[in-house]
């Protein structure tokens, strides 16, 4: 009946209360410490219906044939001294599965086209009327990959060029979930964000009919200032008719051509 | 229970929270009880025990996948639990090595734009700069230094060399060894093998003790922007870039356009 009278608090400490007390206290400095305990606690998890709406909008996009879209992009860089400068920029892409694209991005800092006919990607700087030629593979999939191995970079939002994207969309996400609704460009949307390793990213998919991709942006982190790349879509076309002509490259007059350096690994 | 009885314990709990705490801080304190990377902390709740596993490296996010399932597994002394925890990593391990190849090209197409919007800052915006053959009637200013190469006396200012050409001083392209104390605002530096360079419209600078030189760039030096004045030509039917004395080829690296040194 004695140990009725004592407050919580000052019950003797039998052994496990002291082991709770050491628990408490080694959690408490090591969250002090800064050590990743708090990581700990942290549990992957994707809300299946954010996680659905994704795999949705993109199987629309990679089972397309062809598809074509606009999007205004802006893309962060943070300079020495620390300020942060974003560069707007407008991307138009063109899509024939499985052997050919088509893109043009006019930015602040260049303006650029590339085509793709199945048999060579070519790069061209509008702005210096500069262009390069590269045997590429018979499939974008396979193009894009070897670019990234060869060239060192791939077109401007690449990954929606891909037939499997909605199948890795989510490799390595930690966590997903739906963070409501929004207005992109007067349509409404659902708003998802992800957490990745390396970016956290967010996607606007529109709502009511087909669901199409309206906004991305992905954060980069880990890298000082945690940049963004943003890209905010417009004018979807999944039935576009495209010739093949708009896939081959004719240099313009006076075009210089050069070559692309290949990474050596 | 007295007070000086509380006040005892109290004690006796803080010194062992605290040790308790420094095993967090030190894993070699932290391993005694198991293996060297591991601290097995009792939690509230009858018989229920966590594993908390410290590491070094909290990047690696294939341990901390590890340790998010290691919390998980609460009440391991069921042999269920272990055998349905070990079917998820074999399957875990199956989805990641389908999902490798996938995966690594997806974050290298991020880490390409943001390479690229780097790589992409071309003549730096709003720092002084005059182009060869512009000409002023008045001396570059109070913060100019005279320099003298080969015989000539210029005008040094920001990153801008000047001749006193009859009543008026006129730009030139930088005389190869002519020292400065400071280099320009909106230098960029270029890692070479040779140390580092650094280039400004078309000068390109190196060390000289605690004070920099002009230099003849090797060959193989990139720059990411050439100066207003250049001039294009065509060699054997190849294209390239003519700045003073320094030829550039055009080249993509990473998808930019680059001038690459080349020997006239």
């Amino acid at each position: 009946m004695e140990g009725r009278w004592y407050p919580e608090e000052e019950k003797p400490m039998s052994r496990r209360g002291m082991t709770h007390a050491l628990v408490a206290f080694g959690l408490a400095l090591a969250f002090a410490t800064g050590l990743p305990v708090a990581r700990a606690e942290e549990k992957p998890s994707i809300e299946p219906e954010a996680a659905l709406l994704l795999k949705t909008t993109l199987e629309r996009i990679g089972g397309a044939k062809s598809f074509t879209f606009r999007a205004e992009v802006a893309d962060d860089t943070t300079l020495p001294s620390g300020q942060k400068i974003q560069f707007a920029g407008t991307l138009e892409v063109a899509v024939r599965r499985p052997n050919g694209f088509w893109n043009k991005f006019e930015g602040e800092q260049r303006t650029a086209r590339s085509w793709y006919d199945g048999k060579t990607f070519t790069l061209l700087n509008d702005g210096k009327n500069v262009y390069a030629c590269w045997p590429a593979p018979e499939r974008i999939d396979d193009l894009l990959g070897v670019m990234r191995e060869k060239l060192g970079f791939t077109p401007p939002l690449a990954r929606l060029l891909r037939d499997n994207l909605a199948a890795t969309a989510l490799a390595k996400v930690t966590s997903g979930f739906i963070v409501g609704r929004g207005v992109i460009g007067g349509t409404p949307c659902r708003h998802l964000a992800f957490r990745g390793e390396k970016t956290d990213w967010q996607v606007w998919v529109s709502e009511g009919g087909e669901p199409v991709i309206k906004r991305i942006v992905i954060t980069y982190k880990l890298e000082p200032a945690a940049p963004q790349y943003a890209a905010t879509f417009s004018s979807w076309d999944f039935e576009p008719r495209l010739s093949d002509a708009a896939f081959v490259f004719t240099p313009p007059q006076g075009a210089v051509q050069c070559e692309f350096e290949e990474i050596s690994r | 229970m007295s007070g000086t009885r509380v006040l005892r314990r109290s004690l006796i709990a803080i010194a062992g929270a605290g040790l308790a705490g420094l095993t967090f801080l030190i894993p070699g304190v932290a391993c005694a009880e198991n293996d060297s990377r591991t601290t097995i902390v009792e939690t509230r709740g009858k018989d229920r025990t966590t594993t908390v596993i410290t590491h070094d490296d909290w990047d690696d996010w294939d341990d901390y996948n590890r340790t998010i399932l290691q919390m998980q597994r609460e009440s391991i002394s069921s042999q269920e639990e272990q055998a349905r925890e070990a079917g998820r990593l074999r399957r875990r391990d199956e989805i990641e090595q389908s999902q490798e190849k996938s995966s690594a090209e997806h974050e290298a197409y991020f880490d390409a734009i943001l390479e690229d919007s780097q790589a992409a800052l071309k003549a730096p915006q709003g720092v002084y700069y005059r182009k060869p053959g512009y000409s002023a009637a008045e001396d570059p200013g109070s913060g100019a230094r005279t320099v003298e190469v080969g015989g000539f006396t210029y005008r040094y200012d920001q990153g801008v060399f000047w001749l006193h050409q009859g009543s008026s001083f006129t730009v030139v392209t930088a005389p190869v060894g002519a020292t400065v104390d400071k280099l320009p605002q909106g230098v960029t530096r270029i890692v070479s093998g040779t140390g580092p360079v650094w280039y400004f419209f078309g000068t390109f600078f190196g060390e000289k003790g605690s004070a920099y030189e002009v230099i003849k760039p090797a060959a193989g030096l990139t720059v990411f922007y050439l100066p207003d004045g250049y001039s294009q030509e065509k060699v054997k039917g190849v294209a390239r870039y003519r700045f003073g004395d320094i030829f550039f080829k055009p080249i993509f690296i990473q998808g930019i356009l680059a001038y690459q040194v080349v020997e006239p």
